[in-house]
């Protein structure tokens, strides 16, 4: 069983110019994959086509075995996927409660408050800040209640596009720890990152797109030790993305 | 006479406030300016007075009027039918037209243009079917009430203001209460993001569509109690509507209320000032100033600037 | 009987052309630049009654009549429509784009307002006679009277035409054309994007006044009910049939939609009873307003298509995805 499977996935804003042009990778429950690769190879139009915010021309993607690339978004949500997109990630005229339990809102009612405490268990920030307005928070706690908003509802995998943009390298630091507890407590994560040294240190495995295609795959040590790899997408000692 | 000019504005205002609490819900989850709005509230008078005629010819019990009131129970029955038909009418519309067109991805001047197209058959189908010709609920003349203060006010119109500022409470409760209100706010503030935090964003385009259409049936029928029916009754109310949705802030409904009361009360006042010719400048006098002023409206989040 | 049907021609080619004027105009507004004017009708009278005010014999029991010759009153027509169309862009060009199209519905509005009760200036519902109309000097041949009238509107819409198709393709055509296709890349270039636009309502305004007083003094007489809502929609039928970016389509909109209303107004007139031609003239109005819809929906880029320039509004893009609300243009900021 796979907990995400990509097969010959092609993505467009315009109907002739594809942006994805047949991406194939499956990803194992348990897994942290970290998807990388230059500026404009894709990697964000991916993360939206799994989602459903990037349209899709062909291919198919399944979860947990479960065709879902023709369903409406808020259904690939129902069916276990989490999606923390890249900015305007929190309702910014909500409160923190309110995004929180907007997310809730569609689980059963004695689902609700349970998977909010389990959130705010893990976020413990959110709490403090339960009833102010999402905009007033600081760029790390944002993306702790975005986060947040896409564990509700216990997701079988948790796609985030590029959580550590315009975050403080302390605060950067903060949110990967984060996602690494995550994953250890089970949570099957797929990330998409600009930051390749702190996305490889946490990853179990990385796929590098290139063009619209997966170019290469393999554990984050074999890749910083293919020299071409490395080199080309990695940079030299792997923190410079190309 | 301030204080009767008060009140006349404030009876004016409550039918302002309920269409432009619609125009502004639909205007902040769709996001275009619906030329069609006035139409709705049109079609609900007409709506209410074909069902309150219907009953009130079957049962004459009905038509009989309730304590102070010009209208007997046909009517509110009359005009929660109006209500469920304009909803229909408004979920038609929608998805014969600007449902299509936002699934091309058109741009929102094509939907505002759409919605003016869409208002001119609707608007004309009335004429047609009904003739320009006023209607009224009751031929009845209702005698107005001595308040205190020299004020003179039927039951209809205290019902009316009663009425408007229940309405706006309820739905602004309704905002800030309940799972539905609060998925209209994140559509409104962010539609993709909507999809992603499970909201079936389809459905909330749905609601706003009822509710605006359903507030603008009410708005229709008192309007059409307090003076008359005809189908030019929506355009006419059209400005009022969007100086006022603009005033209290696209997408907020404690706004488009206060904000319908004060076009209502600066209409009411005008009448007395400069003469009942000049009524319909009012709404435009408001919108400029409030354009020119303060773009975002009296409660506007910062996006509506 | 060929005279009256040549005479007759003559006179319907004359008012389908004074609609190609306002539809030219629009065309400036909507079809280059992508400003929705839902006001044609106020810009219209703004030119007609400024024309007439300049142009007629003193009026003991009105401001004005000036007695200026018809020229004047032409140019007077377009500095006001133009001046008037200044003010309602500056208010609302930077604020979002339905804005400009509230304000523009305020401003036929209150335009007719004052065209009724102002009686000391507009003549109020009875308006104004005696509007001096050119070519008097034939006025005992109807047949020659209106084919120097055809004739000079003929020659306004050729100028207007060559004028407009010389700015397009100048400097100032093509900055506007940027502009359009990429706001962002234009304003970068340093080129205030405000300031073209401004300049471009402005333009369409007057074009809009000069109509109104062509029309003005080709009929002699105007009043508040020349301008009401529904010849915008009227204009607005024209530009969109015509295909709106396309001037050449613009001015046959115009002929085909004037003729296409007079014949379905005869047929209506022979085919309705008396006491339902009102109601049978609202049926008309209401399968143009179906029209429109079916156009934007089927159609977007006009009947006849646009030529060279497609506009950035009429272009649809596959967008994200089919169950999200309309995308939000790039100039609202998300807070």
């Amino acid at each position: 069983m796979s907990a995400l499977s990509v097969r010959d996935l092609v993505a467009a804003y315009e109907p002739d110019l594809p942006i994805l042009r047949g991406v194939s990778f499956t990803v194992h429950p348990g897994e942290l994959v970290a998807l990388l690769g230059p500026n404009g190879a894709g990697k964000s139009t991916l993360v939206k086509a799994i989602a459903g915010t990037a349209p899709i021309l062909s291919g198919t993607v399944q979860l947990s075995d479960v065709p879902i690339e023709a369903l409406p978004v808020h259904e690939k949500l129902a069916r276990g996927l989490g999606f923390v997109p890249q900015t305007e990630n929190v309702f910014t005229s909500l409160s923190v409660g309110e995004n929180l339990q907007l997310a809730a809102d569609r689980l059963p009612k004695s689902e609700r408050q349970k998977q909010i405490a389990q959130v705010e268990a893990r976020f413990p920030d959110l709490i403090k800040h339960r009833h102010h307005r999402a905009g007033a928070l600081s760029g790390g706690q944002r993306q702790m209640l975005a986060i947040g908003r896409a564990l509700i509802g216990a997701p079988s995998v948790l796609m985030l596009d590029e959580p550590s943009a315009g975050l403080s390298p302390r605060v950067v630091g903060e949110v990967f720890a984060a996602l690494q507890t995550l994953n250890r407590a089970g949570v099957t994560i797929v990330l998409v990152e600009q930051n390749v040294r702190a996305a490889l240190a946490i990853a179990s495995r990385a796929l590098i797109l290139v063009e619209g295609r997966i170019a290469h795959e393999g554990v984050p040590s074999a890749l910083l030790g293919d020299d071409t790899v490395a080199d080309l997408y990695l940079g030299r000692k792997g923190h410079v993305s190309a | 006479m301030i204080a009767q000019a008060l009140l006349d504005g404030l009876v004016n205002g409550a039918v302002i406030g309920l269409g432009a609490v619609g125009v502004t819900l639909t205007y902040s989850i769709l996001r275009f300016a619906n030329f069609a709005h006035g139409e709705l509230v049109s079609w609900g008078a007409y709506f209410a007075f074909l069902l309150n005629l219907a009953l009130g010819s079957a049962l004459l019990s009905l038509g009989a009027p309730i304590g102070p009131f010009s209208f007997g129970w046909s009517l509110p029955i009359a005009l929660v039918g109006a209500v469920l038909l304009s909803a229909t009418l408004a979920l038609l519309v929608d998805w014969l037209l600007f449902g299509p067109l936002r699934r091309k991805g058109s741009a929102v001047i094509i939907l505002v243009m759409a919605s003016f197209g869409a208002a001119l058959a609707l608007r004309n189908l009335l004429e047609f079917l009904f003739s320009s010709a006023p209607l009224y609920f009751t031929n009845a003349l209702q005698i107005a009430m001595r308040l205190p203060g020299g004020i003179r006010a039927t039951p209809d119109q205290l019902l009316a203001i009663g009425i408007g500022l229940g309405l706006a409470v309820a739905l602004h409760l309704f905002l800030t209460r309940t799972p539905t209100g609060r998925a209209m706010r994140a559509v409104a503030e962010n539609p993709q993001l909507a999809g992603v935090a499970g909201i079936d964003v389809r459905r909330i385009v749905r609601t706003v569509w009822v509710l605006g259409a359903g507030l603008a049936a009410v708005a229709g029928t008192f309007s059409g109690l307090l003076v008359q029916i005809r189908p030019q009754m929506g355009l006419d109310l059209l400005l009022p509507l969007f100086a006022a949705a603009i005033l209290g802030g696209i997408g907020s409904v404690p706004g488009a209320m206060i904000a319908g009361l004060i076009v209502g009360l600066g209409e009411a006042f005008a009448v007395r000032l400069v003469g009942a010719e000049w009524r319909a400048g009012v709404a435009f006098v408001v919108l400029v100033a409030v354009l020119l002023l303060r773009p975002q409206g009296l409660f506007g989040a910062r996006r509506a600037a | 009987m060929i005279l009256d049907l040549a005479a007759y021609l003559a006179f319907f080619l004359t008012v389908a052309l004074s609609y190609a004027v306002i539809t030219l105009g629009l065309n400036v507004q909507w079809g280059q630049t992508g400003l929705f004017n839902v006001g044609v009708a106020g810009f219209v009278a703004v030119g007609a009654y400024a024309s007439a005010l300049l142009t007629t014999p003193d009026a003991p029991d009105r401001f004005g009549g000036f007695g200026l010759p018809i020229i004047v009153g032409w140019a007077g027509a377009m500095l006001a429509a133009g001046l008037v169309s200044l003010a309602v862009g500056a208010l609302t060009m930077r604020l979002r784009s339905d804005y400009l199209a509230i304000a523009t519905f305020g401003v036929a509005v209150v335009v007719q307002l004052c065209a009724l009760n102002l009686q000391t200036v507009t003549g109020g519902p009875f308006g104004i006679g005696f509007i001096p109309r050119p070519f008097t000097s034939f006025a005992g041949d109807p047949l020659l009277f209106s084919l120097a009238n055809l004739a000079l509107l003929a020659l306004v819409v050729l100028a207007l035409y060559l004028f407009l198709e010389r700015l397009l393709s100048s400097p100032w055509g093509r900055v506007l054309r940027a502009i359009r296709e990429d706001e962002a890349a234009a304003t970068a270039l340093g080129k205030p994007a405000l300031r073209f636009r401004l300049q471009a309502f402005a333009l369409g305004g007057a074009i809009m006044g000069l109509a109104g007083a062509a029309q003005a003094h080709f009929i002699g007489f105007i009043a508040p009910d020349n301008y009401l809502p529904t010849l915008t929609f009227q204009v607005w039928a024209m530009l969109i049939v015509g295909g709106s970016g396309n001037n050449r389509g613009a001015i046959l909109g115009a002929v085909v939609v004037w003729a296409l209303w007079a014949l379905s107004g005869s047929v209506i007139g022979s085919v309705f009873p008396a006491g339902w031609q009102a109601r049978a003239a609202a049926l008309q109005i209401a399968l143009i307003g179906v029209g429109l819809c079916a156009i934007l929906l089927w159609r977007p880029r006009g009947i006849l298509g646009e030529r060279r320039i497609v506009s950035r509004h009429l272009v649809t893009a596959p967008k994200a995805n089919p169950s999200l609300v309309n995308n939000t243009p790039p100039e609202i900021p998300h807070a």
